[in-house]
């Protein structure tokens, strides 16, 4: 999951639950870009807080992954961990972000890769934030790091049949809150 | 229109750091360690101390003297080694008094940590118990809250449909159970009945399907598939934290719905 169309290796999860020597930072390097951007989406792009977020959200998969057995899968349980601590971030600096919101957008460009600055990439990912993360999670993984529905399935832990119904859903939920957001049709 | 929706969804797709940074800064924040390593460190070097001094006394033992007229004879060297050796047989029986000193200490430690432990884990169990409690009062009034309006908003739902006062209020009753029903496995979830969290899911899932069946069959309506919250994470405490306590409870009951 490092990156789009990269093979996946199914085993690195147990390794990881296990402890076998070297198998969390094969877990990290497998997971991190797909769990980064579920993180920057909490945090609004807020690059800075996406890094401490992911450090905090990493740290306790890191405390947790033995007693973590694969019930839910493990993307959907880390995805969980990222969004908490995505909250409990924008919690602690709500005051802050009240305080200084001009220093927050002056940083963005900066640091933003050239595809985010378009408006409607920000609008679209604005959507995506406000989805529940059970249809929003599957749309990411299918159309950000491009898995195939077996492996989507496999990384929330559901079938399937379910994965289907609610990527069918996604796309509807992203339409309409699309409408909402921009006012436009069809899109 | 799929595809315009698929390519918005993709442009949008931003950039994300190589872990390295982030393997790096794990790194820094460490891992516990051992308990009790150093006692095993101690120990270690005691008994290589021990060995080493062991394997002198052995090479003196086995050195002829030289310049003797009769060095390497068994007879000479029965008399001469003792004597060298003296000093060496007083710094390994020193050594071994050590390690008997450290051992005892080490009993006489565990002993304590024993009692200690104990009362450690009665005192832990009972914080434990309260606050499980407290976990549990807070999930089930949000639970009932949320439920209350999702309830309410698939009975308006149904009101607009062409369905008798019969199988409105038998649809209202069995919506009503479902609550009811879902309460009792939160509740389960947290005193460790039902086989403690291994079914969860499972349960969750259950639930929802036979109450869809029911809803289903009540107002004649097939379109009642994955309506109901069917998972934990349907099910859990609220998300919009509001203090330091939503944060724990919601952290508690991933852990509770995770572990199998």
């Amino acid at each position: 999951m490092a990156g789009t169309g990269e093979p996946r290796d199914d085993s690195v999860v147990d390794n990881a639950r296990n402890g076998l020597p070297g198998s969390f930072e094969a877990l990290v390097r497998q997971y991190h870009a797909a769990i980064y951007r579920q993180i920057l989406l909490v945090v609004n792009g807020d690059r800075a807080a996406a890094d401490d977020v992911a450090q905090e959200t990493w740290w306790r998969i890191a405390k947790g992954v033995k007693r973590f057995e694969g019930r839910s899968g493990f993307y959907a349980w880390a995805c969980r961990i990222a969004h908490n601590e995505g909250k409990r971030w924008l919690g602690r600096n709500a005051r802050k972000l009240r305080l200084v919101p001009e220093q927050a957008t002056e940083q963005a460009p900066e640091e933003a890769h050239p595809a985010e600055q378009s408006e409607v990439n920000e609008q679209v990912r604005k959507v995506l934030a406000m989805m529940p993360q059970k249809f929003s999670a599957p749309l990411m993984l299918e159309l950000w790091e491009d898995m195939p529905l077996r492996e989507i399935a496999k990384a929330l832990g559901v079938p399937e049949g379910t994965v289907k119904s609610r990527l069918f859903r996604a796309r509807e939920k992203f339409r309409e809150l699309w409408q909402q957001v921009t006012g436009e049709q069809g899109q | 229109m799929n595809n315009n929706v698929e390519n918005l969804i993709r442009n949008a797709r931003p950039q994300a750091p190589s872990p390295d940074a982030l393997l790096a800064r794990l790194a820094t924040r460490g891992m516990p360690a051992a308990v009790g390593a150093g006692y095993w460190l101690m120990r270690a070097a005691a008994l290589i101390v021990l060995a080493a001094g062991a394997g002198v006394v052995a090479a003196m033992i086995a050195r002829p003297t030289v310049g003797s007229p009769a060095a390497g004879t068994p007879a000479v060297a029965a008399i001469e080694v003792p004597a060298a050796a003296d000093p060496l047989w007083q710094a390994l029986e020193q050594q071994r008094q050590r390690i008997e000193a450290l051992e005892a200490d080490f009993a006489r430690e565990q002993q304590l940590r024993a009692i200690t432990r104990d009362e450690v884990r009665a005192h832990l169990d009972e914080r434990e118990a309260a606050q499980r409690e407290r976990h549990l009062d807070r999930h089930i009034s949000h639970v009932r809250r949320h439920y209350a309006r999702d309830m309410e908003r698939k009975l308006e739902e149904l009101e607009g449909r062409d369905l008798s006062p019969e199988a409105l209020a038998r649809a209202r009753e069995i919506l009503l159970q479902h609550g009811e029903s879902a309460e009792e496995l939160i509740r389960g979830s947290y005193n460790g009945r039902r086989g403690g969290q291994r079914d969860m899911h499972r349960m969750f899932a259950t639930l929802a399907r036979e109450t869809e069946d029911r809803l289903a069959r009540v107002t004649g309506d097939n379109n009642w598939k994955d309506v109901l919250g069917d998972s934990p994470e349907d099910w859990g405490p609220t998300s919009e934290f509001e203090d330091p306590a939503d944060y724990e409870n919601m952290l508690n009951w991933m852990r509770r719905s995770s572990r199998s």
